[in-house]
């Protein structure tokens, strides 16, 4: 059989390939003479034909090579694609005055499905050994400064101490909105799987969901600073531990009765724990005192508190809904085999119906988790700080560099975070129903 | 003798440290108040006070909401702002409003009763304006708002980018229609919704869609950068918007050195000198802390 | 061991059980039989507390179940269901060992325990102990299903239609063994199927149940042999005669060796029954067939005169009243 020139292409690589070509004629940079200004976008060869020849050839032989020799052409076209950036930043910057800057534009970005498709085409061949190159290129890039002189690395430069500092109130806030929204959610999403009496659970999460994050912040200031003036640590302990006790004496009454005892305690109990991590995990200290005002612990209108409550009730639909979810897909026959040998409702939920509900409930967190991290910006509305610190201050200054200096930050996190995320739940999901 | 006169002096200090503040100071989330807050802040450090740094940390509504719930304790706020926001039962003359020194007072007194203390104020306008490209500026000598109403009348070309604010407000755009007596056709704006002036302005820098006039404020560091020259407002159509510090009353109270400390500082602040500052953060892209500590530095406010 | 005392259960207008009283002596397998919907799962679920009775007594063990706390009774008897119901999370040494662990027995004599009752099923514990349940077969699964019901040695075993998914020979297979694993247990067995044959093959006294009420109960020769109502005799069908030859095995007929031809002869083992021997003379077309013993050796002959001579002996009652009811 005569062999056609392109029938041994991948198709992945192809597109790969195609989509590197068409980078070459897009503009990489915009040249600005200030941060503000409008830009002039200059394309790969008009950058520097050296580097952009160098990717053009790399790209070219691409679709002729396999597996780990793809992943070593691959490998070396990002370090031209980085060497292009930085040839480039430094030409158009060299004859620009003080407080020009460069952006990055469509081609440069474009670039990066690109390579993402070239590895992809030879992780399918190659596995981890044809893909080692991806993650080298990159440090290599970082680490010799290629994108040092592109816009978000100068604002970098300007904000480098607040991007630490806001950077780990991110992560901060975050976490202490994760591990609440567990906390509560599991439990909230087993009481909705109980069947007819609590389909108004996922109801409530998912109207919480639907409330504009700065209204909630406007209703929450007035209530949450009223709080943190008015009780101390010790007296919210003691609502807390009164409320609890007097929300199980009415059960007997009815579950509206408990909601009306349940719900503004439970309401302050996660602000004083939203607090309470933040504090642990956050980079302002946490002082706490018996009887002083609340405030001192952190808890007040602006900050942290009501960042992370509105963070937590926006995080618990999804995992509300995975648990939900979860739990009612565990077979009738598994609960009835279970109660039939003898277990409680607590056993039965603890050995068998959680474990199995597990993939689904860490469905739900992963949900949780990525929604949590993008829109753990809007904690800067009302003063939490957070990476959304940069992109409100980029945007009210018309500074696109600035936002890029929060939302890419954001955006690595997220991915990271599903990534993580994804194992974790691997490792939870039991060995027998994998 | 002489390291218990040290110890002593130490202690004496530790508590004189201890006793002032601390101060929660804030302000809105834009270029003007991160400025003007991180000057706050480099003061009151300077002079013994530990102060909790809640600069630039939401719009107008949350922070003046965190002021009178006692969650911070100052930030700098516009006097238009307060009198066409903060007393929704009062009917204020527009007059009143047009007139710094009338506008000021008025806003003080007012705002006193709601337990909030005006300090002074800067003596800049950060008011509405209308920016044009300078080459237009330079061809068809607009300096004024009064050149800008020949130009209309004339039936040359206009396009102004304004947000939907700007044209619906009777002290914006209507204001300056009617002092200076032009009439802007539907099709001469552009709206761009909830848009702020940077926006505005990159639009009539760029030529967006034939813009060739934008909504500015008075003291925007980009106008320059951008090469724009802001019209000035002889006749004072629009109200005044200056710059002070609104403190809570039982801070002022217990603290007149806010006052003493912060006035000579806000007296500085011009129009020009504003400009200056606000288009380093704005348009150099420099932290506003660095641009406050320089300023302050070069003035002599703040010890080197 | 277990009694009921006219019990009922409705639900709602719907009357699941109308008045049911039955007595299960200590050691007995008694099998409830009926078409689905007849109360039969009901019944079984009350003696558990899975269902609480709406009138009526139930004792087990001389104490009222309603009396006992649900979570311990459960404890004190193995639970067997159609689907098995094996945790699909827990290994089958896991599975096993979930009563014990509830019991609060320590880990070593749990797992001690889990090899002893998989041997007992008749599974290599080494091979099985690890293994997953989606990693067994439907037969190896419904053997740990009876060695974890079995595992805490409870002396009674409800048993809901514990061999309705596994294909017929397997079935068969199972059920031989779990005869044998009886016979040597002795446990207070209540065991629900609608599988006429099962029933016939395996119960001491079985309870034929239609609307939420038995018909009768009796012994399956007498069952077969005397119905006391249309139902039973409908239910039973025409070839009821043949399933009294289910009940005879072929030991009972053995005559000594004789054929001087084994040509054409079928051979049958010695524990298949003489329903069997009728149906491979049927297909041999002889009226003779040998029996060997487990080892492979000819140890007898049984005669086809032999078999029939059982029906014969079998005095079936019936009026007729059954065909006449029939549409």
């Amino acid at each position: 059989m005569p062999r056609r020139p392109f029938s041994g292409l991948n198709p992945v690589a192809s597109l790969a390939v195609g989509l590197g070509l068409l980078t070459l004629f897009l503009p990489w940079l915009l040249l600005k003479p200030t941060r503000i200004s409008p830009g002039v976008g200059y394309a790969a060869f008009g950058l520097d034909p050296l580097w952009a020849g160098g990717l053009l050839a790399l790209w070219l032989i691409l679709p002729w090579s396999k597996g780990a020799r793809r992943g070593l052409i691959a490998g070396l076209g990002v370090l031209a694609w980085g060497g292009l950036i930085a040839a480039g930043a430094d030409r158009l910057l060299g004859s620009a005055g003080e407080f020009a800057r460069v952006s990055p534009a469509g081609g440069l970005w474009l670039g990066i499905p690109a390579f993402y498709l070239a590895f992809f085409a030879a992780y399918r061949e190659g596995g981890w050994r044809a893909t080692w190159t991806a993650p080298v290129a990159g440090a290599v890039l970082l680490w010799v400064g290629a994108f040092d002189r592109l816009g978000p690395a100068v604002e970098l430069g300007a904000w480098r101490s607040q991007f630490g500092t806001e950077l780990w109130r991110h992560l901060a806030l975050f976490g202490s909105a994760l591990i609440q929204a567990v906390l509560i959610g599991v439990p909230l999403g087993i009481l909705a799987s109980r069947g007819r009496g609590f389909n108004w659970v996922v109801g409530v999460t998912g109207f919480l969901q639907t409330i504009p994050s700065l209204a909630l912040f406007g209703l929450l200031l007035a209530p949450l600073a009223w709080l943190s003036r008015v009780l101390s640590l010790e007296a919210a302990l003691g609502i807390l531990g009164v409320g609890a006790l007097l929300a199980r004496l009415l059960r007997r009454v009815g579950t509206w009765a408990v909601l009306v005892v349940a719900l503004p305690v439970g309401l302050l109990g996660m602000v004083l724990m939203g607090a309470l991590l933040f504090g642990l995990l956050g980079p302002d200290p946490l002082r706490l005192a018996w009887n002083a005002p609340l405030s001192q612990a952190g808890v007040r209108g602006i900050g942290a508190a009501p960042a992370v409550l509105a963070l937590t009730l926006y995080a618990l639909l999804p995992i509300v809904a995975g648990t939900r979810a979860g739990l009612q897909a565990v077979s009738e026959d598994l609960r009835q085999a279970g109660r039939g040998m003898g277990m409680s409702p607590k056993e039965l939920l603890l050995r068998v119906e959680l474990p199995l509900a597990l993939p689904l409930v860490m469905e739900g967190v992963r949900g949780a988790a990525v929604l949590t991290i993008g829109i753990t910006t809007i904690a800067a509305l009302i003063g939490a700080g957070g990476l959304g610190f940069f992109i409100l201050r980029g945007v009210e200054g018309g500074a696109p560099d600035l936002v890029l200096l929060g939302a890419v930050p954001v955006i690595l996190l997220a991915l990271l975070t599903d990534l993580l995320l994804r194992q974790v739940g691997r490792w939870l999901t039991p060995k027998g129903v994998r | 003798m002489n390291q218990v006169f040290a110890f002593l002096v130490a202690l004496g200090m530790g508590l004189a440290l201890a006793q002032k503040g601390p101060i929660t100071i804030g302000s809105k989330i834009d270029t003007e108040g991160a400025v003007l807050c991180q000057m706050t802040r480099l003061v009151l450090e300077a002079n013994g006070f530990r102060v909790n740094d809640r600069c630039s940390f939401g719009p107008t509504a949350v922070v003046r909401k965190a002021l009178t719930s006692g969650e911070i304790d100052l930030y700098p706020e516009y006097t238009g702002t307060a009198i066409t926001q903060f007393f929704p039962g009062q009917k204020i003359d527009a007059a009143v409003s047009r007139n710094a020194a009338q506008a000021y007072a008025k806003v003080k007194e007012l705002d006193l009763k709601n337990g909030i203390v005006w300090l002074a104020a800067a003596p800049a306008n950060n008011t509405w304006a209308i920016a044009v490209p300078k080459a237009l500026a330079d061809k068809e000598g607009l300096k004024t708002m009064a050149d800008f109403a020949k130009y209309v009348n004339a039936g040359k070309p206009v396009k102004l980018a304004a947000s939907q604010e700007f044209v619906d407000r009777d002290d914006a755009l209507k204001a300056f229609e009617k002092v200076y007596g032009f009439k802007l056709k539907p099709e001469q704006l552009l709206i761009l919704p909830g848009g702020n002036t940077t926006q505005t302005e990159q639009a009539a820098a760029q030529g967006t869609s034939g813009v060739n006039a934008a909504m500015a404020y008075g003291t925007d560091g980009g106008i320059a950068a951008l090469g724009l020259v802001a019209l000035t407002d002889p006749k004072g159509a629009v109200a005044v918007y200056q710059p002070a510090l609104t403190v809570r009353k039982a801070v002022a109270d217990k603290y007149p050195e806010i006052a003493r400390l912060m006035n000579p500082v806000f007296a500085g602040l011009g129009e020009a000198t504003l400009s200056k500052l606000n288009a380093q953060v704005a348009v150099n892209g420099k932290n506003p802390a660095d641009v406050a500590r320089d300023y302050l530095k070069s003035k002599g406010l703040l010890k080197p | 061991m277990i009694r009921f005392e006219n019990v009922t259960k409705r639900y709602g207008q719907a009357e699941a059980l109308g008045g049911v009283s039955l007595e299960v002596a200590q050691g007995e397998l008694c099998v409830l039989l009926g078409p689905s919907g007849c109360g039969k799962t009901t019944l079984l679920r009350l003696v558990n507390r899975l269902i609480e009775p709406t009138s009526g007594r139930i004792w087990v063990g001389g104490r009222d179940v309603m009396s006992l706390n649900p979570v311990e009774l459960r404890r004190g008897m193995g639970y067997v269901i159609q689907s098995i119901g094996l945790f699909p999370h827990m290994t089958v040494l896991e599975n096993v060992g979930v009563v014990p662990k509830l019991l609060g027995w320590p880990r070593e004599k749990r797992e001690r325990r889990s090899r002893e009752m998989l041997a007992l099923v008749g599974l290599e514990p080494e091979t099985f102990l690890y293994r997953y349940p989606r990693e067994l077969s439907g037969g190896q699964a419904q053997r740990v299903g009876l060695a974890r019901a079995l595992a805490a040695d409870p002396p009674i075993l409800l048993m809901d239609e514990p061999f309705g998914a596994v294909d017929p020979p397997t079935r068969a297979r199972l059920q031989e063994e779990f005869l044998k694993l009886q016979a040597a247990l002795r446990k207070t067995i209540l065991f629900v199927t609608h599988d006429l044959e099962e029933a016939v093959r395996l119960a001491d006294r079985i309870g034929l149940m239609n609307g939420g009420r038995i018909e009768q109960i009796d012994p399956p020769i007498r069952l077969l042999t005397n119905p006391q109502t249309p139902f039973v005799e409908r239910f039973l069908g025409e070839s009821r005669a043949l399933l009294v030859l289910e009940r005879h095995h072929l030991s009972e007929l053995l005559k000594p060796l004789q054929a001087t031809s084994r040509d054409g002869l079928p051979v049958l083992s010695l524990s298949a029954t003489a329903r069997d021997a009728l149906s491979q003379m049927i297909v041999a077309g002889s009226d003779l067939a040998l029996v060997q013993n487990q080892r492979g050796e000819l140890v007898g002959e049984v005669w086809l005169s032999a078999v029939l001579a059982l029906c014969r002996g079998a005095r079936f009652s019936g009026d007729g009243r059954g065909k006449e009811a029939r549409p």
